[in-house]
């Protein structure tokens, strides 16, 4: 009888045990699962920050009062100097850090669609680029290009490239 | 079979339930979209900012008009010619197809880019690879003229 | 037997209790632990609508934007915005605004910084919770005029602290036009904390001037550092801004680009010079050169000194003067202006 009862008791223990036991893996099981689906979600976000802040980026480039056109102390929207352009690509290659606040990764290029000409102009406004980005958008921003010295607006193109690491 | 060898095959059971239906839950949940907020902005920019660029820019040999006056021109009907021997509706046509073939064919965008008076009869009509049907994200920009006005339209679609 | 029995259920007591007490813990440090990251995650949701507010003013100016946001403590600080222990750091921020934004609602305003061509937006935030209180003359008028009707302002021509109340606003500021800031702190405002009230006498007119910053120690306020100004939208600053610190580090950073937009106009001055036939406007254009190096020369200095000197600032404005009227030269021989 004695033998029996100590049986009785240890397999009562055993089945607490492993309820237990069973429990904390149904716990971690569903922990699991959770985690997965959390970092689902943060990665969606991250990919939503990512596009926000390269709109952000674009609306900096297109108003940069570096490049945009003004008369008189009335700045022009949608419009870039181009006697303004080289001196500006010149003094921000000379201050790469206040620039990458401004701007961060990417590039951006600037080129004139028409008048046509042989020679197709284009600009390297700002280069930044990072090897291996986690996320790469480019926007096409239709832009005047004004001559100061010939007073003509001609029709180019902004293209900037935000990368996020 | 002993009772507590049923107990445990429920358990199991249980288990294989529990995991199948967490692994279709998840499965669906992780098929979620992305949104996308950045489309929106690009398309309206690029609508708005593709017209309002057209009609600053200078038109090349032309007494340095902008595209605007020679679109009054062709509308009002009191072409001028630019040095090209072109009028200013066929100039505004070729400048148009040359700046969208560059630009928005290229970039692989449809769109469709007209110029009218009277819808029936647009003086500039651009398509390339709009369905009727298809989402578009639209921009207007009217030109007053003695007569009427003008409307320069421009269809992006999605 | 029965010692066994009795030892078997006290066993079991204990054994449960561990048991449970192991689980609890468990879940609590899961709850406590998840509870952290949502805070944190909340935080920094709270930061980017920061961050896209800041963006948003490089681009738009002249625009006054009241927003509704939720109810988080925001600290900001010389080239830095904190949400509890999340943080942005910029390189070259420029943000005038109290320490710290309590309440749901802000207003945020900017304006140009055309001293004498457009070189950057200042922007302004503000909490509708804290109160401002203008006294003086007609550059009080243009102040008050400028500021957003949605703040809590008050203005007066002649200073009567009697006519000061408290509305419970946790922070209130006094700016004095033209007049003395008095010694004594008025009595409605007295029992605020010394950090929740401040002074600051503005002296000049609305081209520049110099700003004087006070604060309060007790029932009485002493002047604890004296900058300048050029222009409106840097007097308006020095009303927002929360102490001459926050004040000094901003404008260095609009120094900092106002030198490098007038490296720019030097560039195109030159191309102008380079590529015009007529000699008038080669002349114009060789004349303003001196001028726009005086301005980024000054700039220079103001955007790296631990306070905005008045000497550079008359210099900047005596050289911008002498610009406009190239510029103005250049117009009138029908020349490209310089900008």
């Amino acid at each position: 009888m004695n033998k029996k009862l100590e049986k009785k008791s240890q397999i009562q223990m055993f089945e607490t045990i492993s309820v237990l036991f069973i429990f904390f893996i149904l716990i971690g099981i569903g922990a699991i699962f959770y985690v997965r689906v959390y970092k689902s979600n943060l990665d969606i976000t991250k990919y939503g920050y990512s596009q926000s802040k390269s709109v952000a980026i674009a609306q900096r480039a297109m108003f940069l009062p570096e490049l945009q056109c003004s008369k008189n102390k009335i700045t022009t929207d949608n419009c870039i100097d181009l006697l303004k352009l080289e001196a500006a690509i010149s003094v921000i290659n000379s201050n790469e850090i206040h620039y990458y606040d401004l701007l961060e990764f990417g590039e951006i290029n600037l080129t004139q669609v028409y008048p046509s000409s042989a020679s197709a102009p284009k600009w390297a406004v700002y280069s930044r680029k990072i090897e291996r980005p986690a996320s790469s958008f480019l926007t096409f921003v239709p832009i005047s290009l004004y001559d100061p010295a010939a007073d003509t607006y001609g029709y180019g193109v902004l293209s900037i490239e935000t990368q996020s690491k | 079979m002993k009772k507590g060898q049923m107990e445990i095959i429920g358990l199991a059971i249980v288990i294989i339930i529990i995991l199948i239906g967490l692994a279709i839950a998840v499965r669906f949940m992780t098929f979620k979209n992305p949104e996308n907020t950045r489309a929106g902005f690009v398309s309206a920019e690029l609508a708005s900012n593709t017209i309002n660029t057209f009609l600053e820019t200078t038109a090349e040999n032309c007494l340095k008009s902008k595209m605007k006056d020679l679109i009054q021109d062709c509308a009002e009907g009191t072409e001028r010619i630019c040095g090209n021997g072109q009028g200013a509706c066929a100039f505004v046509r070729s400048a148009a197809d040359e700046i969208f073939t560059k630009t928005f064919r290229k970039w692989k965008t449809n769109y469709k880019f007209l110029i009218y008076s009277d819808p029936n009869h647009p003086f500039v009509n651009l398509e390339s690879g709009c369905a009727a049907s298809q989402e578009k994200v639209s921009d207007t920009f009217f030109i007053p003229v003695t007569a009427a006005t003008v409307y320069v339209k421009l269809d992006i679609c999605k | 037997m029965k010692n066994k029995k009795a030892f078997e259920i006290q066993f079991n007591w204990i054994f449960v209790l561990i048991a449970g007490a192991a689980i609890l813990i468990f879940f609590s440090s899961v709850i406590i632990k998840q509870k952290g990251i949502t805070q944190s995650s909340t935080n920094i949701e709270m930061l980017k609508q920061m961050e896209n507010i800041v963006s948003g003013a490089g681009v738009s100016t002249g625009t006054i934007v009241p927003l509704n946001i939720p109810n988080f403590d925001i600290k900001i600080s010389c080239n830095k915005i904190s949400v509890g222990y999340s943080s942005i750091q910029y390189q070259s921020m420029v943000l005038f605004a109290p320490l710290s934004i309590k309440g749901g609602r802000i207003i945020t305003q900017t304006l140009a910084f055309n001293e004498p061509y457009r070189s950057a937006n200042l922007l302004f935030i503000t909490s509708v919770q804290a109160k401002y209180i203008l006294i003086g003359d007609a550059l009080m008028t243009e102040a008050n005029k400028t500021l957003p009707s949605e703040l809590d302002k008050e203005a007066f021509n002649i200073y009567d602290p009697s006519k000061i109340r408290n509305t419970n606003n946790y922070r209130a500021k006094l700016v004095f036009f033209n007049a003395n800031v008095p010694s004594e702190v008025p009595s409605s405002l007295a029992k605020m904390q010394d950090s929740g009230v401040m002074a600051i006498k503005v002296t000049g007119r609305i081209e520049k001037g110099t700003v004087d910053f006070y604060k309060k120690s007790g029932n009485a306020f002493t002047l604890s550092e004296s900058s300048a100004y050029l222009g409106k939208s840097s007097m308006i600053a020095a009303i927002y801004a929360e102490n001459p610190e926050m004040y000094n580090c901003n404008m260095n950073n609009v120094f900092s680009r106002n030198r490098l937009v007038t490296q720019v106009y030097q560039g195109k001055a030159r191309n102008l010079m380079a590529n015009t036939a007529r000699p008038d406007c080669r002349q114009v254009y060789s004349d303003s050169l001196p001028y726009l190096n005086r301005i980024e020369s000054s700039s220079s200095r103001l955007s790296q000194a631990q306070r905005i000197d008045i000497s550079d600032i008359n210099d900047i404005s005596s050289a911008s003067i002498s610009l406009e009227s190239q510029n103005a030269e250049a117009q009138k021989l029908s020349c490209p202006m310089i900008y």
